[in-house]
């Protein structure tokens, strides 16, 4: 049992006053958010703004379901699964040559991941050129267009996260194994991926965010309605005529939720630590 | 040591492939008018399955117009014009592709140069030149148009129609025909004894009149105005330009802003600042901040422009039926949507059918009815009824008939903006009116190769 | 013998990833460097230009000030995320359960959040009479202040809120970092009387350089190439003062059409922040 001195009461005050201060910043914009999505019309841009004391109504949700959010929903849903499946499996064999092989050139094709990560990062410098050559290929406007351009984005970051994965893991650990007789194909496969989790946690948000906060290649890509993503389903309420608030906000709020689930699912991997003990054993 | 020269053979075969897509990819490029045809049908040839199922023919049309939208006007009276369309039309299907606005017109011209851009597109004005440049668009004369009487052509014979004309042909029809002037609330401006005002004194002085507090002690702007150089709407300035030199360019495309002309309206603008008729951050304010505000009850008359009424009254925190739009002085800026059909489409007859029923007189008057706009021919005029509270129409109207749009003879891309910035200069940096007219002159004619 | 074999196998396990990054990123890349060679107003290919797009960029005065602008608000943000980012993690590093649960839910909101709606939402706070950023202050007796509207309150806005976005992110990264340290290696330290400052200084941040490394460069990268903030929220203004360069990238291809001129920003926006890069791997002395 410690004892309570002067010095944890500040810090634990302290901390509760950081963490208030944190949560404030950080939910403003978003109840601001939220009660907009909540409000009519009428009472969304008011003088002086209110905050409180509203009529609650739920048509704009209803309204974005009306217009085929769901199936946007499950689009970005498809698309990013499919992506982080994608780039894991080619970010970690290829994160595990990087960092366990030696070949010709190594330095050279680093290099060239390196360049890919400023162009990923969903700015427009590739745009046009991406655009014209997913033509060419008649690889525009399909299903699987969105994953491969979300993939391309993400992969590079991807291959460098999953090679410092790979180095955190001690070499000793590859050395008993196959000593132990274990094949190399089973040390990649099975061995070595439950012990990186964490990395594979990481570098899957990274990507899932990444896939599902994609605009602008999307909609340069697509065309049919029945293949937009959910970012773009969000942008429909930004229109030539204006930005219609209450949709706009509703389907922004609507986004973050599924988000907040995959992160729940793949943030026990970061929160509860699994590694160590399986590092040690 | 040998593996070392099969890894290095690699690498070169590598490099070569490189090389050898640039190449493939780069011929992309090499898209004169006449070439993008050839490649069009090629791949149009390629991808027959997929665009024409059984005997029927798909027509596609980028707009930003969404028809599973019930909420907006215009997009129900789209919906409801496709499907009287497809009723009239056995076979052909129109499916409506919506696309960012922002980014539509260059994704249309990309579209193009690979062979596989939309049968129908809608072009903003500012880039309808490079369409046209592009080779993109079919002239209507080889279309529905080869039929039409002289009458007919005369019905929508306007300014907007001889700005989609090139060479003797005509390449584009209208829609969502917009101007900019100034909104305002009638209660307000009744309650102040004031009328309507028709010159720049008039507005300066009604704004005075009109700054202040409301009954419930609201602070209320008497003109909202932004000048954010994302404000995709003309401001005074242009306004005053026009009034004082009847133009914004020279014969040679240049701009001519450092004038007389300029530097009043940039003194008028600095003015209403000054007396706080205008509030101050309208510095950065873009104007859909002014809408939003405009709904809010900030302020009492703002510049904007006349299709946005219809929602603003929608939106608004008070009676919104009191807002009505009237042209600044000096002359009116118009706008629309200039939509035409491809060159390369392969359904140029169906799409062309499908444009001029967007046009017909019915659905002139389904744009009007149900989407809030303003009429496209002449004909429509004596259709509509006048009312108190469709008064707009008028202004619009008079708009059209006396309104100023740029040449079409060369790019003119971003002069709007442009003009926001010695607006800026001025309020911010207290900069030189003529100086800061200067340093815009020369943005604009570098940003469009003059 | 054997370890010849093994060398052309170990190519193998890069083939897939490079094959996949060469056809979709580099192909493009190249062909964004044609292009840059060409007169392509309208994208219809016009001259062979050689240098002269770079070097109309080079003598704009308006492009080496977004260049500056940019590398600073870079430099700034990433800097302000990263440093509060690695002290919330190594704070919930400490926590467990619900407690620890709710800080990342909180730091990583913004981070998911639709940037452009986030933006907007945050322009509205900002609002000088509509917002509630100012019926704050006015409610403490403070009078309205115009952010947007100010050189100085902009720049700082846009710092603001391109820090608010990322925190968390950096915070969820370095936190990944942490979790993966041997444990047995802290336990060791403390046995040997490590003080909290000794035991971050020496064991934990030198274990974390890989995670601080690639936060740092990720962060960099999205804010250096982030034009929907800017855009969204200051418009690149008052006068230029926020102009951000993949603003005015963007704007030369989607507003004026020079998208040869275009073409030949992107490659200096590329160039600039692979060396930034490169600046970090050596500065780190990160080794492949």
């Amino acid at each position: 049992m410690k004892k309570i001195t002067p010095k944890i009461v500040i810090s634990k005050i302290s901390e509760a006053i950081i963490l208030a201060l944190l949560a404030f910043i950080t939910i403003i914009p978003i109840y601001w958010g939220i009660v907009t999505s909540l409000k009519n019309k009428n009472e969304i841009a008011t003088y002086p703004p209110k905050v409180i004391g509203f009529n609650v109504t739920w048509s704009n949700y209803v309204r974005i379901v009306g217009q085929g959010y769901l199936r946007a929903l499950g689009n970005s849903a498809f698309y990013s699964l499919v992506t982080i499946i994608l780039c894991l499996i080619l970010g970690y064999i290829a994160g595990y040559g990087f960092e366990r092989r030696n070949f010709l050139f190594k330095k050279f094709w680093f290099s060239l991941v390196v360049i890919g990560i400023p162009l990923s990062t969903g700015c427009s410098v590739l745009l046009i050129p991406n655009y014209l050559m997913m033509m060419k290929l008649h690889m525009t406007n399909h299903i699987y267009t969105m994953p491969i351009i979300y993939a391309t984005y993400n992969l590079p970051l991807c291959i460098w996260m999953m090679i410092s994965g790979v180095r955190s893991l001690p070499v000793e650990i590859e050395e008993s194994a196959k000593i132990d007789g274990c094949s190399q194909r089973y040390i990649i496969a099975r061995l070595i991926p439950p012990i990186i989790k964490p990395s594979f946690a990481a570098a899957g948000i990274f990507i899932f965010i990444g896939a599902w906060n994609e605009y602008i290649s999307t909609s340069v890509m697509i065309n049919s309605r029945e293949l937009k993503n959910v970012q773009m389903a969000i942008y429909d309420y930004m229109g030539f005529f204006g930005q219609e608030w209450g949709p706009l906000c509703a389907a922004a709020t609507a986004a973050i939720i599924p988000i907040l689930v995959v992160f729940t699912i793949l943030g026990k991997q970061l929160v509860s630590g699994l590694t160590a003990g399986a590092v040690k054993g | 040591m040998k593996k070392q020269v099969l890894s290095a053979a690699l690498a070169s075969v590598t490099a070569i492939a490189l090389l050898a897509g640039c190449g493939s990819t780069g011929s992309t490029t090499s898209t004169s008018a006449a070439a993008t045809t050839d490649s069009a049908s090629e791949s149009k040839a390629a991808s027959t399955a997929s665009t024409e199922s059984g005997d029927g023919i798909t027509i596609r049309m980028w707009t930003f117009l969404d028809p599973t939208n019930t909420e907006n006007g215009r997009s129900v009276a789209l919906k409801q014009m496709i499907d009287e369309f497809e009723d009239e039309n056995p076979g052909v299907k129109v499916v409506v592709e919506p696309q960012d606005w922002t980014t539509m017109t260059a994704k249309f011209l990309a579209a193009n140069a690979s062979g596989d851009a939309p049968d129908i597109m809608w072009c903003a004005r500012d880039e309808l030149y490079g369409v046209l440049d592009a080779g993109a668009l079919e002239p209507l004369e080889n279309l529905f148009m080869k039929d039409w009487t002289q009458d007919e052509i005369d019905d929508i014979d306007d300014t907007f129609f001889r700005f989609g004309e090139r060479d003797g042909k005509h390449y584009t029809l209208t829609l969502n025909k917009n101007c900019t002037g100034f909104l305002y609330r009638e209660d307000l401006l009744k309650d102040a004894g004031i009328e309507v005002p028709t010159t720049f004194d008039e507005l300066y002085n009604a704004g005075v009149k009109l700054t202040g507090k409301d009954a419930s002690g609201i602070d209320r702007y008497g003109m909202g105005m932004s000048f954010s150089t994302e404000t995709n709407d003309a401001q005074c300035i242009v306004n005053w330009l026009l009034q004082e030199n009847g133009d914004l360019f020279n014969k040679d495309g240049t701009a001519n802003w450092a004038n007389d002309g300029g530097v009043k309206g940039l003194e008028w603008t600095k003015k209403c600042v000054d007396a706080g008729i205008t509030p101050s951050e309208s510095v950065n304010t873009t104007i859909e901040d002014i809408y939003t505000e405009f709904a809010a009850g900030k302020y009492a008359m703002s510049v904007g422009s006349a299709v946005r009424l219809s929602t603003l009254r929608q939106n608004a925190s008070f009676d919104g039926d009191t807002i009505q739009f009237a042209p600044l002085p000096g002359g009116t800026v118009i706008d629309g949507w200039f939509v035409g059909v491809w060159s390369g489409s392969k359904n140029k007859e169906e799409a062309g059918k499908f444009l001029e029923k967007m046009y017909s007189p019915e659905s002139d008057l389904k744009w009007i009815e149900i989407g809030g706009q303003a009429p496209n021919r002449k004909s429509t005029v004596d259709k509509i009824e006048i009312t108190d509270k469709n008064k707009y129409l008028q202004s619009m109207l008079d708009a059209f008939a006396q309104g100023w749009l740029p040449a079409n003879d060369k790019a003119y891309v971003g002069w709007k903006l442009d003009l926001n910035y010695p607006v800026q200069d001025v309020l911010t940096n207290n900069a030189d009116p003529m100086t800061a007219l200067k340093d815009a002159e020369s943005r604009f004619n570098s940003d469009n190769g003059r | 013998m054997n370890t010849n074999k093994f060398k052309k196998l170990s190519f193998m396990y890069i083939v897939p990833a490079m094959a996949f990054l060469t056809m979709f990123l580099i192909i493009p890349l190249i062909y964004t460097l044609y292009c840059s060679f060409f007169n392509l107003d309208y994208l219809v290919k016009g001259n062979f230009v050689g240098l002269k797009n770079y070097a109309s960029l080079l003598t704009d005065k308006r492009v080496i000030n977004a260049f500056i602008f940019t590398f600073i608000i870079t430099i700034i943000s990433t800097a302000c995320s990263v440093i509060i980012g690695l002290a919330l993690a190594l704070w919930i590093d400490r926590k467990h359960g619900v407690f620890a649960y709710a800080i990342e839910m909180f730091g990583l909101i913004p981070w998911v959040i639709s940037m452009v709606v986030a933006a907007l939402l945050w322009r509205w706070l900002f609002n000088g009479d509509l917002g509630l950023f100012n019926m704050i202050l006015k409610g403490l007796g403070h009078k309205s202040i115009y952010v947007v509207q100010n050189k100085d309150s902009a720049r700082i806005a846009l710092v603001f809120v391109l820090v608010w976005r990322l925190v968390g992110y950096a915070m969820v990264m370095l936190l990944a970092g942490l979790k993966s340290l041997d444990q047995s290696l802290i336990e060791a330290a403390k046995v040997d009387g490590a003080s909290g400052w000794q035991m971050l200084w020496y064991i934990k941040l030198p274990l974390v350089k890989t995670s601080v490394l690639l936060s740092t460069i990720v962060l960099t990268v999205s804010n250096f190439t982030n034009n929907t903030v800017p855009l969204v929220l200051t418009s690149g203004g008052p006068n230029d003062a926020t102009n951000v360069i993949t603003l005015m990238q963007y704007n030369l291809g989607f507003r004026y059409y020079h998208f040869g001129t275009s073409s030949a920003l992107s490659v200096l926006i590329m160039i600039v922040v692979s060396l930034i890069i490169l600046a970090y791997i050596k500065v780190s002395d990160y080794k492949i």
